[in-house]
């Protein structure tokens, strides 16, 4: 199978699950995409929904319980899931680099920052001078003051926020073409988070980087995400480019998720409560056979029960996993779009 | 906040807390002074019984270096804290035990504050029965109760830290501090990791038990919009002191710091046609190494006169409730 010249990753009907206490967990059940060169595609979905787990397998860094038990994974015209530890290990952080949802486990607790960024660089023909220019300019683009101090530190010596951002700075030593960014701005504030996310978008404009971002900020979402795809237990269920899918959700999941956000004064269109979605996750070891979201749904019947729904394209680039999709025809999200 | 009694449950008094730089062997031979990281610089502050008091301000500001230390996690290097009357620095054991069963914290970072070798049911178990929440017999009833509160499924007792997600693994932190009643819960950055619909559902929680239990919390968060949505009043924190603090009606629709103001005017639209950028602060962040001379803010702060660089301002009351370390509001 060839990819398309202008995709930079694909990724074909992948099924993932874990062996834990003899239990059997469907954490990927069928998951397709794909990411244009110079894109930023987006995740975004309840907590525990596979959103990491689909990053972490793209890169083949599964936990030891982990088993991928079907698809094909592209990177330009290579299968990542057919290649050796050894060439895989050519294509980790400098073709597809990674910043992790959880800096203090990715990155090594007994090497200062400044080591762990030069290893990025080891093959460049950089002189130490200059890998040490090339450091202290990263640490700023990411926000740390004061960072030739700064990098003789350890992670431990970070506060949370400055631990993501040295991850985000190691990474983007790295020079990767793919970047992964899971969940890179939780710890932020909105001022070095605005940072971060104007520094991502250069990357991306400026060096044709694509990204694959996961957040489940969907301020965020919006200010950087050309398409998006939304995650429920293991499947996509709906994906459209990132206005669409803010004017015109046609997922009920994806719906409920967008009237839960809380609003601001100055937002008098927005509702005042947070509403969550009732019910919770279904357990990974006993998916229902039909719809995965049939228990929390206002809008389900008994075909939902019997049937999955397959991914419906119901306008161009628009896609939603819904038996009753057209019932929340109208239906708006987080930007009313009467205007078109 | 009116409806609510003001008795202090926790007096924070002029706290500080700074971390060493490690100093090389030249430093030391060019006896340059020894630096440190001023985290905590003079915080005082009255947290009062069943409020949700948010703490804001940028990352690495010393938000959770103050969280730690108010509950006894870091030595200060001097100020008090008094919880209920009693200092902590001078309960005898027994009443220590029981202040740290009543002030809990749900850590920022959950994977780290989790034994990675206990299975999560193990864990909870462990600290129902360690404070005497619940006999051995009624442990499993609870810990079901405690999951199901964080919405995770009961089977997920038998897993272990490394088999959950990110935001799984912060509801486990949650969970974790709930399991001993508490009287006051520190959330340093709790929801963070979470998708909305969850954070809301977390957030309902956190307000029932302070309408059941009479529960007092530290909120802290970057997150202006969940923290509008949660707090009673708020405080603003830069640089290892607090610049102001007010109720969160006050601070956000008439706040007093040019820091704050800009805060709030960065806040991003969810409109993705609007990718135009936020008013980011001007200026450099100055680094908790070297705090500015005079106002702290000086260096960033679109109003600063020519004294603002010398003299550091107090904390001056402006309004009932509402109170500004800024030289604009001195009496
Ligand atoms: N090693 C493991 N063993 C067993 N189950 C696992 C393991 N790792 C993850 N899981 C489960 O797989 C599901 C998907 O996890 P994943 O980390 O991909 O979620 P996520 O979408 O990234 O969530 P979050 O937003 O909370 O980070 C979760 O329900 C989680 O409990
Ligand atoms: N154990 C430590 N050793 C040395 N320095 C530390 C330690 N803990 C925190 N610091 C430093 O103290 C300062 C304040 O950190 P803190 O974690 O309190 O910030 P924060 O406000 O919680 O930030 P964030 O929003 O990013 O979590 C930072 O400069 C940090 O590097
Ligand atoms: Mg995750
Ligand atoms: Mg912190």
């Amino acid at each position: 199978m060839n990819t398309a010249k202008d995709t930079i990753l694909k990724v074909d009907n992948l099924k993932l699950q874990f062996s834990s206490n003899g239990q059997t967990l469907n954490a990927l059940n069928g998951i397709s995409f794909s990411i244009r060169r110079g894109e930023t595609f987006g995740f975004v979905g309840e907590s525990g929904c596979g959103k990491s787990t689909t990053s972490r397998a793209i890169l083949r860094l599964l936990a030891d319980n982990a088993k991928i038990t079907d698809g094909t994974i592209y990177y330009n015209e290579t299968d990542l899931l057919k290649l050796s530890e050894k060439d895989l290990r050519k294509i980790r952080g400098k073709e597809i680099g990674m910043i992790f949802q959880d800096p203090m486990t990715a990155l090594n607790p007994v090497l200062t920052i400044r080591k762990q960024i030069f290893e990025q660089l080891r093959d460049t023909k950089l002189s130490s001078k200059e890998k040490e220019i090339v450091a202290i300019e990263i640490m700023n683009k990411v926000g740390i003051p004061l960072p030739e101090k700064r990098l003789n530190e350890y992670i431990f010596q970070y506060s949370g926020g400055m631990r993501q951002r040295a991850m985000i700075a190691i990474t983007l030593a790295g020079n990767p073409k793919l970047l992964i960014a899971d969940e890179p701005t939780t710890a932020l504030d909105v001022t070095i988070q605005d940072q971060i996310i104007k520094l991502l978008n250069h990357v991306k404009e400026d060096f044709g980087v694509s990204i694959l971002l996961i957040t489940h900020d969907l301020g965020v979402v919006g200010r950087m995400c050309d398409r998006v795809a939304v995650m429920y237990a293991g499947y996509i269920v709906e994906m459209a480019d990132t206005y669409t899918l803010f004017s015109a959700p046609r997922h009920p999941y994806t719906k409920g998720l967008m009237d839960a956000l809380p609003k601001l004064p100055q937002e008098q269109t927005r509702n005042e409560e947070m509403k969550p979605i009732p019910g919770a996750l279904p357990s990974l070891s006993d998916l229902p056979q039909g719809c995965p979201f049939v228990s929390r749904c206002q809008l389900h019947q008994t075909l939902c029960q019997d049937q999955l729904p397959t991914m419906q394209e119901i306008s161009p680039g628009h896609f939603a996993r819904c038996h009753y999709f057209h019932k929340l025809e109208g239906c708006t999200g987080l930007i009313n779009c009467t205007k078109g | 906040m009116s409806d609510k009694a003001q008795n202090i449950l926790i007096k924070i008094q002029n706290l500080h807390k700074s971390f060493p730089l490690s100093r090389s062997l030249t430093d030391f031979v060019l006896r340059r002074p020894s630096k440190a990281v001023k985290a905590v610089d003079g915080i005082s502050l009255d947290i009062f019984e069943n409020e949700t008091l948010a703490l804001v301000g940028e990352s690495g500001c010393g938000k959770s270096s103050f969280a730690r230390t108010i509950i006894n996690l870091y030595k200060p290097d001097s100020g008090d804290i008094i919880f209920k009357g009693n200092n902590l620095a001078s309960l005898d054991k027994a009443n220590l035990k029981t202040a740290k069963r009543e002030c809990q914290m749900i850590f920022q970072d959950p994977y780290s504050s989790l034994n990675p070798r206990m299975s999560i049911g193990d864990m909870l178990h462990e600290e129902l029965l360690y404070h005497h929440i619940c006999s051995k017999k009624e442990a499993q009833t609870k810990i079901n109760e405690l999951l199901d509160m964080v919405n995770l499924n009961k089977d997920t007792a038998e897993r272990f830290p490394s088999e959950f997600s990110g935001g799984q693994r912060q509801r486990i932190g949650i969970a974790r501090a709930l399991a001993v009643n508490p009287k006051f819960l520190i959330a340093d950055e709790a929801v963070s990791a979470l998708d909305i619909s969850i954070q809301a559902q977390i957030l309902h929680l956190l307000q029932s038990l302070q309408r059941s239990h009479g529960l007092t919390i530290l909120f802290i968060s970057h997150d202006l919009r969940v923290v509008h949505y949660i707090a009673d009043r708020v405080a603003v924190m830069y640089l290892g002191k607090i610049i102001e603090l007010g109720t969160t009606d006050q601070v956000y629709t008439s706040p007093l710091h040019p820091y704050t103001k800009i805060l709030l005017d960065s806040l991003p639209s969810v409109d993705p046609r609007k990718k135009s950028s936020v008013p980011a602060i001007e200026g450099n962040l100055p680094s908790p190494i070297d705090i500015p001379p005079g106002c702290r803010f000086s260096t960033r702060c679109p109003n600063a006169k020519p004294h603002c660089f010398n003299d550091e301002p107090g904390f001056y009351k402006v309004n009932d409730d509402h109170s500004c370390a800024c030289h604009e509001y001195i009496a």
